[in-house]
């Protein structure tokens, strides 16, 4: 019915890292594309409002678990980047990079560490019938 | 205290009758919110919701393992990008329908309907206001918010008097699940908090301010002081718990609606968490008088028209 509710914002603890998630395509003939989504922290006041479900949907949820969405979003990432027809994306690599937010008796006053903890989340084949009904750009 | 003024208690509580303005105002506000979230969402559409995007049925389906979704107009029209066009379009004509009362139960419904569509469609990119939205119009759907300040109905609602103290008194148990929907949100959120840990010690408030995707604009000194993050903290879960208790008592009410909209306007200020912020503050016009609304909005008027009617 959609009215199931849950309210733990933020609880029973805040999110204790800061993740991003990158696609590096390869295609047919050996070259390969780096893709990242829309990152919050890298647009501006105004863009960052429509842009938010990225923020959702990557950064809460994707990064850390909901592994059945990942195949569709390398999918996703090689439908976006299909070109040419006769070099097609074959793999998809994705990697999630992040960093613990340190506790508050360490972290005062300093920096957020840089997000270099690295965790590839999988690599996924293309096939052409991932790529049917996408036409090349 | 007898059985019976219990009863006497609990029978007002529920079944006496109040002016439609409260939930009135509510569904215009709720319904201009509603709008700017259809609006929103049309760049990215075909991205979280079309054929070719970035979140399959099965991936949905898995997720909810294997269960059926009792309630998605999707499942009429899978992965048909014309479908979600026009689904879209009627949502948003709905959402314009709620905002100005045009056969208001209808355009709630509608709402709840599209809501819960693209929820069930792909859950991932939904967060806590959204879920809140959608409960809300659920509750709507019960409601006469289409009695007052609504295209609907207007000429056969209109009053020589000219003031907003006349509408008709209808039922007041929607109006108490609404409220009591928007206490629940601050209990559930309060006693998670709770339980121990960052909360209780103090140190939430700095975790939050350092998740870098939900940063909007800086606040100074605040977030570099342990006492300040110690205020923060545990002023987050004074407020939230006088959001679902002393918000029912007549004397605190104002007081506690004052310190929430500080709280809510601040994390809008320092965050970036779209419509969230906006919804909450919203629902605590639910909590006010019905005159002291109508006195509100007869001085708007008056301001605004040059009319000069009695407010109260």
């Amino acid at each position: 019915m959609g009215l199931e509710q849950a309210w733990n914002v933020f609880a029973p603890e805040p999110r204790r890292g800061n993740p991003h998630l990158t696609a590096i395509v390869t295609y047919q003939d050996g070259t390969s594309k780096l893709w990242t989504y829309p990152r919050m922290e890298r647009l501006d006041f105004f863009t960052k409002i429509p842009k938010e479900r990225y923020r959702k949907f990557f950064d809460d949820n994707a990064a850390w678990s909901f592994p059945m969405v990942w195949p569709d979003i390398a999918r996703y990432v090689a439908r976006i980047h299909y070109a040419e027809k006769d070099n097609p994306p074959i793999l998809v690599t994705l990697t999630r990079f992040s960093s613990d937010i340190l506790p508050m008796e360490a972290g005062l006053g300093k920096p957020n560490l840089p997000q270099s903890d690295t965790k590839v989340l999988g690599v996924y084949e293309i096939t052409a019938k991932d790529l049917a009904g996408v036409k090349p750009k | 205290m007898s059985i019976f003024t219990i009863l006497q208690a609990w029978d007002r509580f529920w079944f006496s009758e109040v002016s439609p303005l409260s939930v009135a105002v509510y569904r215009i506000l709720l319904g201009f919110l509603t709008v700017a979230f259809v609006l929103l969402l049309i760049p990215d559409l075909f991205v979280w919701f079309g054929s070719q995007g970035i979140c399959s049925n099965q991936a949905v389906a898995d997720w909810n393992n294997g269960h059926a979704v009792f309630l998605n107009l999707f499942s009429f029209c899978p992965d048909n990008d014309q479908f979600l066009v026009a689904f879209h379009f009627v949502f948003f004509l709905a959402a314009v329908a709620l905002m100005l009362g045009f056969h208001a139960r209808w355009a709630a419904t509608i709402c709840y309907l599209c809501l819960t569509s693209l929820y069930h469609r792909n859950p991932f990119i939904f967060n806590a206001g959204d879920t809140y939205m959608r409960v809300s119009t659920f509750w709507l759907i019960f409601a006469a918010s289409g009695n007052a300040l609504a295209l609907t109905g207007r000429k056969k609602r209109a009053n020589p008097q000219g003031n907003f103290n006349d509408y008709k008194k209808v039922s007041i148990w929607p109006l108490r699940l609404l409220q009591i929907q928007l206490a629940t949100v601050y209990w559930h959120t309060f006693f998670c908090k709770i339980v121990g840990g960052p909360w209780i010690d103090g140190t939430a408030v700095f975790t939050a301010s350092r998740i870098e995707d939900l940063q909007r604009l800086p606040l100074p000194y605040v977030f570099e002081h342990a006492w300040t993050i110690n205020f923060l903290t545990w002023s987050t879960l004074g407020i939230e718990g006088a959001l679902f208790t002393l918000i029912w008592i007549k004397e605190f009410r104002y007081w506690v609606i004052a310190f929430a909209v500080i709280f809510h306007l601040t994390i809008e200020y320092h965050m970036n968490i779209p419509l969230f912020e906006w919804l909450m503050i919203v629902s605590y016009v639910l909590f006010i008088e019905p005159e002291h609304l109508a006195f509100a909005l007869t001085w708007l008027r008056n301001k605004f028209t040059k009319q000069n009617v009695t407010a109260l």
